[in-house]
């Protein structure tokens, strides 16, 4: 990938050898042609636009090299959500591309499955080994799963044409309620314009520490200018700090609250009449069924006062438009859920905060624009027969759940049992199932009766340690990946471009499966030569080079202005993709599948005596179970402790900093206990992404409590999302 | 880092730190760790989190920057000098490595790199401000809660909030005189 258009000399290095280190250097630097033989001094510094990976984020950033290596990262002063920022996690992507616990080989299997023994391979061999195995199978026989990425399109062509329709994202772990419940309402995705929201209620969507920079910067920016934020959370987190007002609801009770404020909107006509006329669907269903839920009711739900509950709502009433109750992100929590997420949607619709600043908005993307990313060429996909064997999309089963996701927690269950069919190969794509979801046991099981487990990762991971070959991706600041659609108010494109060869003998993903179809007879599909072929026919379409794209890192078309639809003409035309057009407070969908076709309450489960609701969270510096080895953010928070009230613990002999096991039936975790009042006396917390077992996570195995370990999969009826909140523990001192 | 040379400049350098901005995500500990090739195990800079129980935001902690420094004053062969600018930096070529500095500074700012043989510490990224750069806590802060103010400019915004009173220094009762000042509360 030639990166020199975007290399722009910066400094020149001071007497004596010593490189100065300074750069960035706005873009109207970066626009400078450079000169080659500054370019070419040693010490000197060069800066490529780039595109983050260290979470799903994708913030845009500048990457310095000097000498052929990676200095420094930093965000992109281009993007004015983000304005250069970048969180702890960007900031150590060089911690990542230069660790040498990164498996730099491919490598195939010796040792029993999970021992972690293996030996090194050459490509070629690495992709004979899984090509053969698959052609001994059927399409359908094939798995694949990954963690949504730029680089997605490769192993999803892989897995079309090799005919599977089992193709899963972990979304199901993650957001897939929520995005289910805005489908279902709004008829597709939305955003929220963060920073010009006068009045945030966030129901334990923790912005300042599960961070996402654009929405946690322009919150910030909201509340120094006066902005109000209710947050919700059973939990002091970072967030609770930030909150004009705190509230600690029990947990699995804020759908409680939630239809608490409907009705308090509702019942004191706070909300905005003629929005509600003309863009929703059910006000007068919707306003039949919260009637009941009174704030009196509620507080006994939640064990929030009922005039907390009551101001919330007239607050939120009386700052309309510009108040917005966040539909959240991870939504894989209680049986409710769904229904929490309706709810929630259904505030927003009250206050008519659509397409309008400081409101919800629909991403403008470039198919609205007219004109959109162009592709390399390649066959038609062979047509499917088979049904997925989750029943995603299928009539009868998960129809709401989208097909691009799945419910990835049914593979133990699929493979042990053969049912619908057996699943004889997985392909796991920078996503590591053991790590991150529940039912280890299981998970493991699974594993040993498969045919054949590839992981594709930078590290050796929990999945990785039992997997027949281990293909080494590069990391993202060794590869270009296709050109990502990053729309927002306007569209925009942005492109992740390589900075440095890839370390030892790792690939990209455009190079990884085009070999691995060249090997099971597939190389039809990937008839590029290069990714640079890619991104030049992706921007065809536009009159664009690479390069021009790169000067930036992102671009919208000239003519494409930020656009809210209301903003001007509040009675302006807002095509909702739902089956009526409108809001659908109401859903003739929800009531044929047999569900409640406008919100109601169902209670969370109460833990039996002696045992303890289980939360987990995310810190703000890892993502997932992605980073927890990686040197510098291992080093800010090695591992994981598990929270618990001073009573509870009192009562069962726990200090703080004692050893202690947490247990699920059989099943447990040990680890150390923070005794700390910043949790509520039943409810017990720990991060995520800890309790690791693969030798090749040199650093993080063996440290912290894993709670996915213990968790039975739950799922939910209506979206597929996995339940992880409703499993009670049992804690005592070790 | 390259020995700093005394430059006689118009400029008069601080930290301000907006506590209310600050989300506590460590992500300005990063940066500097990477910029000034912290060794592992060493953070010049770091987040101390708030006590369980407190509604007080999260501090960034490093170098103070004191007018009035201990290690300035302790060590023995002027290896530590505030410039003239105010930043407070060592002269690694002059240091001898007696570590008294680490002793005296009553911040705790100070660690000893094995590697360089000194007891090193932020510098308010000093190559980066005298380049025309923002330090790299201040470039990479999601919050936007860090400013470097130039008290020497009289249009210098995050100066405007040092001299209102409105930005306090940390522990002014130790008569160190620190260059960092903290918005706090809101």
């Amino acid at each position: 990938m030639a990166i020199t258009p975007s290399r722009r000399t910066l400094l020149q290095v001071a007497a004596g050898g010593i490189a100065v280190a300074a750069l960035p250097v706005g873009v109207r630097e970066l626009a400078h042609p450079p000169t080659a033989s500054a370019a070419e001094a040693p010490g000197t510094e060069t800066v490529v636009t780039s595109v983050c990976e260290m979470c799903t984020v994708r913030c845009p950033i500048l990457v310095r090299v000097r000498d052929g290596e990676v200095v420094k990262i930093e965000g992109n002063p281009e993007e004015k959500s983000t304005k250069g920022a970048i969180c702890a996690k960007g900031n150590a992507g060089i911690s990542l591309l230069y660790d040498k616990d990164r498996v730099r080989t491919p490598l195939i299997r010796v040792g029993e499955r999970g021992e972690g023994k293996f030996r090194k391979a050459t490509w070629d061999e690495a992709y004979k080994y899984i090509a053969d195995r698959l052609k001994a199978i059927r399409p359908e026989e094939l798995a694949v799963g990954r963690r949504p990425s730029a680089s997605d399109a490769f192993l999803l062509t892989f897995a079309k044409a090799f005919g599977t329709p089992n193709i899963f994202t972990h979304e199901s772990s993650c957001p897939l309620g929520r995005n289910v419940a805005l489908d279902v309402t709004l008829g597709s995705g939305a955003a929220i314009d963060y920073s010009k929201v006068d009045y945030l209620v966030s129901f334990g969507r923790n912005h300042m520490e599960t961070l996402a920079v654009p929405q946690a910067q322009g919150i910030v920016a909201g509340l120094a200018r006066g902005a109000r934020l209710v947050y919700l959370d059973p939990r002091r987190t970072p967030t609770s700090t930030a909150a004009t007002t705190w509230l600690q609801p029990l947990p699995g009770t804020d759908l409680a609250f939630v239809l608490a404020m409907l009705q308090v909107v509702i019942a004191e006509k706070l909300y905005d009449q003629d929005f509600v006329k003309q863009y929703t669907l059910g006000f007068e269903q919707l306003a039949a069924a919260v009637g009941e839920y009174t704030p009196e009711w509620a507080a006994t739900e939640t064990g929030i006062p009922a005039t907390t509950i009551r101001d919330v709502a007239r607050d939120f009433g009386a700052a309309r438009p510009r108040a917005v109750a966040d539909y959240g992100w991870f939504s894989s929590t209680y049986l409710n859920d769904f229904q929490l997420r309706r709810a929630i949607l259904a505030l927003n619709a009250l206050v008519g905060n659509l397409e309008v600043p400081g409101g919800i908005f629909f991403r403008k993307g470039l198919a609205g624009y007219g004109t959109e990313l162009g592709d390399w060429k390649k066959p038609a996909f062979p047509a499917v027969t088979a049904e997925r064997v989750d029943g995603a999309g299928v009539p009868g089963k998960y129809p709401l759940t989208p097909v691009k996701d799945g419910l990835c927690q049914v593979l133990p269950e699929v493979v042990l049992t053969g049912k619908p069919y057996p699943l004889k190969a997985y392909i796991a794509h920078r996503f590591d199932p053991l790590a991150a979801l529940p039912d280890q046991p299981r998970m493991i099981e699974a594993f040993k009766k498969l045919d054949l487990l590839v992981s594709v990762d930078v590290y050796m991971s929990d999945t990785g340690a039992y997997a027949d070959v281990i293909l080494p991706e590069c990391t993202y600041l060794e590869r270009t990946d296709p050109v990502m659609e990053a729309s927002g108010l306007a569209p925009k494109i942005r492109l992740r471009q390589q900075v440095i060869p890839p370390q030892g003998d790792t690939k990209p993903s455009s190079e990884i499966y085009q070999g691995l179809a060249k090997a099971t007879g597939l190389g039809a599909y990937f008839a590029y030569k290069d990714i640079d072929e890619i991104v030049a026919a992706q921007l065809a379409p536009f009159g664009l080079s690479a390069a021009e794209l790169a000067k930036v890192g992102q671009w919208t078309p000239p003519d494409a202005k930020p656009t809210y639809l209301r903003k001007s003409n509040p009675k302006a035309p807002v095509k909702l993709k739902t089956p009526s057009g409108k809001i659908e407070l109401f859903s003739a969908e929800l009531a044929k599948l047999g569900f409640d076709p406008v919100p109601r309450y169902t209670p969370p489960p109460v833990p039996p005596k002696g045992m303890f609701h289980m939360i987990q969270g995310k810190c703000a510096v890892h993502t997932n179970s992605a980073t927890q080895n990686i040197p510098v953010l291992h080093e800010l928070r090695p591992s994981n402790e598990l929270w618990i009230h001073p009573v509870p613990a009192g009562k069962l002999g726990i200090k703080d900093g004692d050893g202690v096991v947490v247990r699920v039936g059989k099943l447990e975790q040990r680890g150390v206990a923070k005794v700390t009042a910043d949790i509520l006396e039943g409810t017990v917390f720990t991060y995520h992404g800890w309790g690791r077992t693969s030798p090749g996570l040199t650093r993080v195995k063996g440290k912290g409590i894993g709670l996915n370990a213990l968790m039975p999969v739950i799922t939910d009826p209506i979206s597929g999302s996995l339940i992880m909140r409703e499993t009670f523990v049992e804690v005592a001192k070790s | 880092m390259s020995a700093p040379t005394k430059t006689a400049v118009n400029h008069q350098y601080a930290l301000v730190v907006d506590t209310n901005k600050c989300i506590g995500c460590e992500s300005c500990s990063v940066a500097c760790r990477v910029e000034n090739e912290v060794p592992a195990g060493h953070w010049r800079s770091r987040i101390a989190p708030p006590a369980t129980g407190s509604t007080k935001a999260p501090l960034k902690w490093a170098c103070m920057h004191c007018a009035d420094a201990p290690c300035v004053q302790v060590c023995p062969t002027k290896a530590t000098y505030r410039r003239a600018d105010g930043i407070v930096v060592i002269d690694a070529g002059k240091c001898v490595g007696c570590k008294y500095c680490i002793v005296a500074c009553p911040y705790g700012a100070r660690y000893f790199d094995e590697k360089k043989g000194i007891p090193d510490k932020c510098d308010l990224c000093v190559d980066r401000v005298d380049a025309g750069l923002e330090p790299a806590c201040v470039q990479t802060c999601v919050g936007r809660a860090l400013a470097l103010a130039d008290l020497a400019d009289p249009k210098n915004e995050a100066a405007a909030r040092i001299r209102s009173g409105e930005a306090k220094p940390l522990h002014p009762e130790l008569g160190t005189k620190p260059s960092v000042y903290y918005v706090v509360g809101k």
